[in-house]
């Protein structure tokens, strides 16, 4: 048998081979290199630059946040009693698609959500995955909604926003809208503070949805709202609207405001408005009755600005309170141009400074005015705060309108002085006669008393600092002649009370037509404004009736200043200045 | 031969030992520590899992209080609305009219002869009546001009509740 041999090959072809290994060992090497950098690089990518990122995104599938409301923060009356409270309440939805028999679900739903079965079964029918059937229901109703356990049916925690005294001060707490914002009043002027914190809970769920028991977990407490005291007394703000509300319907008028004022801390007690509402159902209010007409409506203040022409006029020692002034019938300040007449017709008489301002003569004050001269008579009523936002805590406050110094024409030192041709919020002529009560300082007005914390500790509102406008001695002068308005003979005597000696003036000024230039023909605003006792005055009381029928302040406005101060001073415990008049 | 000096003995180097054979060792008895292996396993065991059952067990009564707390807190916020509903000044006009009861009158201050008055002015509407003395003197705590001095209007005692 023969024996075949194995030939080697050729050295040539053996070398060839050798260098073909190496250059595959190489070529592998170099992919494997490759490989390995991509992998690496990859893994860099992943783990170093983009770890953060995807980390988050990780987490993000997982994590499942809950927020947890606060609470919002109280507003009380400046006794404690509580104006504004947030209860719990429920919430029903459904889901559409979930419910299997809309008619009969429906039909069980219809009695426990206060709603029509058509009503229901309509919104059941809707195409959107998730609907709200009814909002903020008691908790006992939303409670009944649950028991049922009604496929496609859930219930939520809610609360709402409840104003126990119902439309007491309604314009000056506001209201909350469905997002718990605050949308007025008080509420929008402190919602940073009474919304709170909201907390929430961070929960780890599988793919399911179903939270893993022993994942991340954590849970940050809601942080509940400031609670806040205003310096509103609930139960003189009811006698105040009540008696405001008894004489818009007596006069016909088409509105009114009633506020009161403590004149030595400026703390305002009362700022009631008529028509009114309640901010439990504001949704069914009409925008007039939401508007806070007291900072927000700016009329002409009438004769009631006469009392800042005195005050300046004493203040310069142009007149004092028995200087004789002689009043014409007619006044022709510029000859061709307005004449001004008073509200009474009478031959040239000669009376007293302090008879000018009682028997609230246009032509006496405006004679006073003139030897005061315009420059004085303007700052005036910028230092007793025309022109700008008392700063009260409310938003849409007026600043009111006041002609510049510059601008004035021959008759506008005529037709400011009798207080036509300038526009004030009702709380800025309150303020005015404040600054008169308190002994010619000017306090600004305010309606926060102070705030209770989470913690529960109250702490009172700073006090902005107050300035003097006229001299104490002025203030003094000024207040014997308002006086005089209410003793027989002057504008006001509706206005006196039996326990009290009273101090004030009355205000009948022409209505400005707001689509046109000029008045509106016998459409006019009247006020009372004064305070008591008028020997060291507690309250001081400012009424403004719109339109009323008869016109005059001192008829329609004095009687309603004579039952919410009477009231105002019977409640802050003031004991009589005046003997009675059964012994007298 | 060697006039080398014959080594001396080692100091402590005894006779070496004797060896000898020993029997096979005994084999420890594996049972106890079998058993106690198993019974500390089994104690720890059952010690992680009654503290694991007694921390949750804590943890559910910890949510139910929590639940507990909540239903409270709510219940008497529920209960404050409606207590402040029933005293809105409102509801209580309407009860003192259909009560036949009247606003109350003019104040009187009521002072025996060679008595200071106390009264503080508020009257009910019995004292209505009631003819001043004249001359009575204000109460302490008043000022001459009439005002009072202290607060009329104290904060509630609400800064207590929950």
């Amino acid at each position: 048998m023969p024996q075949t041999r194995r030939r080697r090959p050729p050295p040539r072809r053996r070398a060839r081979r050798r260098r073909d290994g190496r250059r595959r060992l190489l070529a592998l090497l170099i992919l494997s290199v490759l490989a390995f950098s991509a992998i690496s690089g990859r893994l860099i990518v992943l783990q170093v630059l983009d770890a953060g990122s995807l980390d988050q995104a990780a987490a993000r599938q997982r994590l499942h946040t809950i927020e947890l409301p606060a609470t919002r923060g109280r507003i009380f009356d400046r006794n404690g009693d509580d104006l504004a409270l947030s209860v719990p309440a429920r919430t029903v939805y459904a889901q559409p698609r979930l419910v299997r028999d809309k008619a009969a679900t429906a039909r069980r739903l219809a009695p426990l959500l206060g709603r029509p079965v058509a009503r229901i079964q309509r919104r059941l029918a809707s195409k959107t995955p998730w609907i709200y059937l009814a909002r903020r229901l008691p908790v006992q109703q939303g409670e009944a909604v649950a028991r049922l356990k009604l496929p496609g049916i859930g219930v939520l925690g809610d609360t709402v926003r409840s104003y126990p005294s119902g439309s007491v001060a309604a314009q000056v707490l506001g209201f909350v809208g469905d997002d718990g914002k605050g949308l007025a009043g008080v509420e929008q002027q402190y919602d940073a503070l009474l919304r709170g914190h909201a907390g929430q809970v961070l929960l780890e769920r599988d793919p399911h949805g179903r939270v893993i028991p022993q994942g991340q977990r954590s849970r940050e407490s809601p942080e509940a709202g400031t609670d806040l005291v205003l310096t509103i007394d609930q139960h003189l703000q009811y006698l105040a609207e009540q008696s405001l509300a008894r004489a818009v319907k007596q006069f016909h008028a088409k509105a009114g405001s009633v506020l009161v004022l403590d004149p030595r801390s400026g703390q305002v007690l009362t700022m009631a408005n008529v028509p009114t509402f309640d901010p439990n159902r504001f949704q069914r209010s009409r925008p007039e009755a939401r508007k806070n007409r007291a900072v927000s409506d700016i009329y002409e203040p009438g004769s009631t600005n006469k009392t800042i022409t005195a005050a300046a006029a004493l203040e310069h020692r142009v007149v004092t309170p028995r200087s004789r002034i002689t009043v014409p019938p007619a006044l022709n300040l510029c000859p061709g141009v307005k004449t001004f007449h008073d509200a009474h017709g009478h031959g040239t008489e000669v009376l007293s400074f302090a008879d000018v301002v009682a028997q609230s003569s246009n032509i006496g004050t405006i004679q006073v005015a003139r030897a005061l001269g315009p420059q004085r008579l303007a700052k005036a009523e910028v230092d007793f705060g025309y022109g700008r936002r008392t700063g009260v805590d409310l938003p849409g406050e007026s600043p009111g309108i006041i002609l510049p110094l510059k601008d004035w024409r021959c008759t506008d030192l005529g037709v400011n002085a009798i207080g036509q041709g300038v526009a004030v919020t009702a709380l800025q002529m309150a303020s005015v006669y404040a600054t008169v009560a308190n002994g010619g300082v000017l306090v600004p007005p305010t309606l926060l008393r102070g705030m209770v914390d989470a913690g529960g500790s109250f702490e009172p509102a700073k006090q902005r600092p107050g300035r003097r406008v006229l001299s104490a001695r002025t203030a003094r002068t000024l207040s014997r002649i308002l006086e005089g308005v209410i003793r027989e003979g002057g504008t006001g005597t509706l206005a006196a009370l039996d326990e009290w000696r009273v101090a004030g003036k009355t205000g009948t000024a022409q209505k400005v037509d707001p689509k046109r230039r000029g008045y509106l023909p016998g459409a006019y605003v009247a006020s009372f404004i004064g305070y008591a006792p008028a020997e060291r005055p507690a309250v001081v009381v400012a009424v403004v009736l719109d339109q009323p029928t008869p016109i005059y302040g001192g008829v329609v406005a004095a009687p309603v200043f004579r039952e919410v101060a009477g009231a105002a001073l019977r409640r802050l415990g003031v004991l009589p200045t005046l003997p009675p008049k059964a012994v007298r | 031969m060697s006039n080398l000096p014959a080594r001396a003995p080692r100091p402590g180097n005894q006779q070496p030992a004797r060896l000898r054979a020993v029997g096979r060792p005994r084999g420890a008895p594996r049972l106890p520590f079998l058993l106690l292996t198993v019974a500390v396993i089994v104690v720890g065991v059952l010690g992680l899992v009654s503290l694991n059952v007694s921390v949750n067990q804590q943890s559910f009564q910890l949510s139910r209080l929590e639940r507990d707390s909540r239903a409270a807190e709510s219940r008497w916020t529920s209960l404050q609305a409606e207590v402040d509903r029933l005293k809105a000044p409102s509801r209580i006009a309407r009860e003192a009219a259909a009560a036949g009861l009247v606003p109350e009158g003019r104040a009187r201050l009521v002072a025996w002869p060679g008595s200071r008055a106390r009264d503080r002015g508020t009257a009910s509407p019995g004292a209505a009546s009631s003819p001043a003395a004249p001359g009575a003197r204000a109460a302490p705590g008043a000022d001459p001009a009439g005002t009072t001095l202290e607060d009329p209007f104290p904060l509630k005692r609400y800064l207590a509740e929950p």
